[in-house]
């Protein structure tokens, strides 16, 4: 569990848990973007976001550029990009939600987690929230764009 | 290897990446089973044998949770080893999963290895 509080995530610690998620889930290597790094990658595409709920409530919104689920789920897979179904390229983004959503409830509660997430829902790009209203993060997933917005929820 | 899985998540490539870890661990391909929630799961129990469920806990439908309370409360099913492959981080859920029996929770992300160990254990009792 981090030194933050249940209801504090710094980017750096976002940033984290996202990178882990993608290295363990698919062995996909990410880095945090600088803002020039970020200008370079292409723009998002599709996007998804969880809620939990526990002694505070928040939500994970994950966004990416069109050809990150297909190239995480080839990974995943081990196949080509282009053998990776339509349905199987879209659900990764949601799973990537999810995945990501139960990292932050696991490093905001600790081993007696007392939140609980939701499912993943899909979302157009545009309603993810603008950065003075969460934490965000912009990971070049080698060459894809990802961002991860972390957005406490009034209780 | 003489053992039937049913993999159970909502998401399509999950299971498709858990069943090819199965296969890995030694599952013949005809021998893997896949339901998208609990009730497709419940389905699936009703017209196959089946030794090991992977079993997803959030899902639409039925969760997981309650697809395990209901295979318990069936003594035909009683037998069948559920393992957790999860995101599932909250304790007293957690804790309600292994009152119900399972042998192992497995925390999505997770390493293949550790999924291949896993079912190679299970599967190693079972056939």
């Amino acid at each position: 569990m981090s030194e933050s509080r249940p209801d504090d995530l710094d980017p750096v610690r976002l940033a984290d848990l996202a990178i882990d998620a993608l290295e363990r889930t698919a062995m996909v290597i990410a880095d945090l973007a600088t803002d020039d790094d970020a200008d370079l990658l292409p723009p998002l595409d599709e996007a998804a976001w969880v809620d939990y709920d526990g002694p505070c409530r928040g939500r994970v919104w994950i966004a990416a550029s069109d050809g990150f689920g297909a190239s995480v789920a080839a990974s995943l897979l081990g196949v080509d990009p282009d053998e990776v179904p339509a349905d199987q390229a879209a659900a990764m983004i949601d799973e990537l939600a999810n995945i990501v959503g139960g990292s932050v409830i696991l490093d905001l509660g600790g081993d007696d987690c007392p939140f609980r997430l939701g499912l993943p829902h899909r979302c157009p790009t545009a309603d993810c929230p603008p950065s003075d209203r969460c934490t965000r993060i912009v990971l070049d997933a080698e060459g894809e764009r990802l961002e991860v917005r972390w957005q406490p929820l009034a209780a | 290897m003489n053992c039937n899985v049913l993999v159970v998540d909502d998401s399509p490539v999950l299971r498709a990446a858990i069943r090819k870890v199965a296969k890995l661990a030694g599952v013949e391909e005809d021998q893997i089973f896949e339901a998208g929630n609990g009730q497709e799961a419940l389905a699936v129990l009703e017209t196959v044998w089946i030794d090991l469920v992977l079993l997803d806990l959030n899902m639409p439908v039925m969760d997981g949770e309650e697809f395990a309370r209901r295979v318990r409360l069936n003594e035909d099913l009683a037998d069948v080893a559920i393992v957790v492959v999860s995101t599932e981080a909250n304790r007293a859920r957690l804790d309600r999963m292994r009152e119900l029996g399972t042998l192992e929770v497995l925390h999505k992300p997770f390493e293949p290895e550790d999924l291949r160990r896993i079912i190679g254990t299970v599967i190693g009792v079972a056939s």
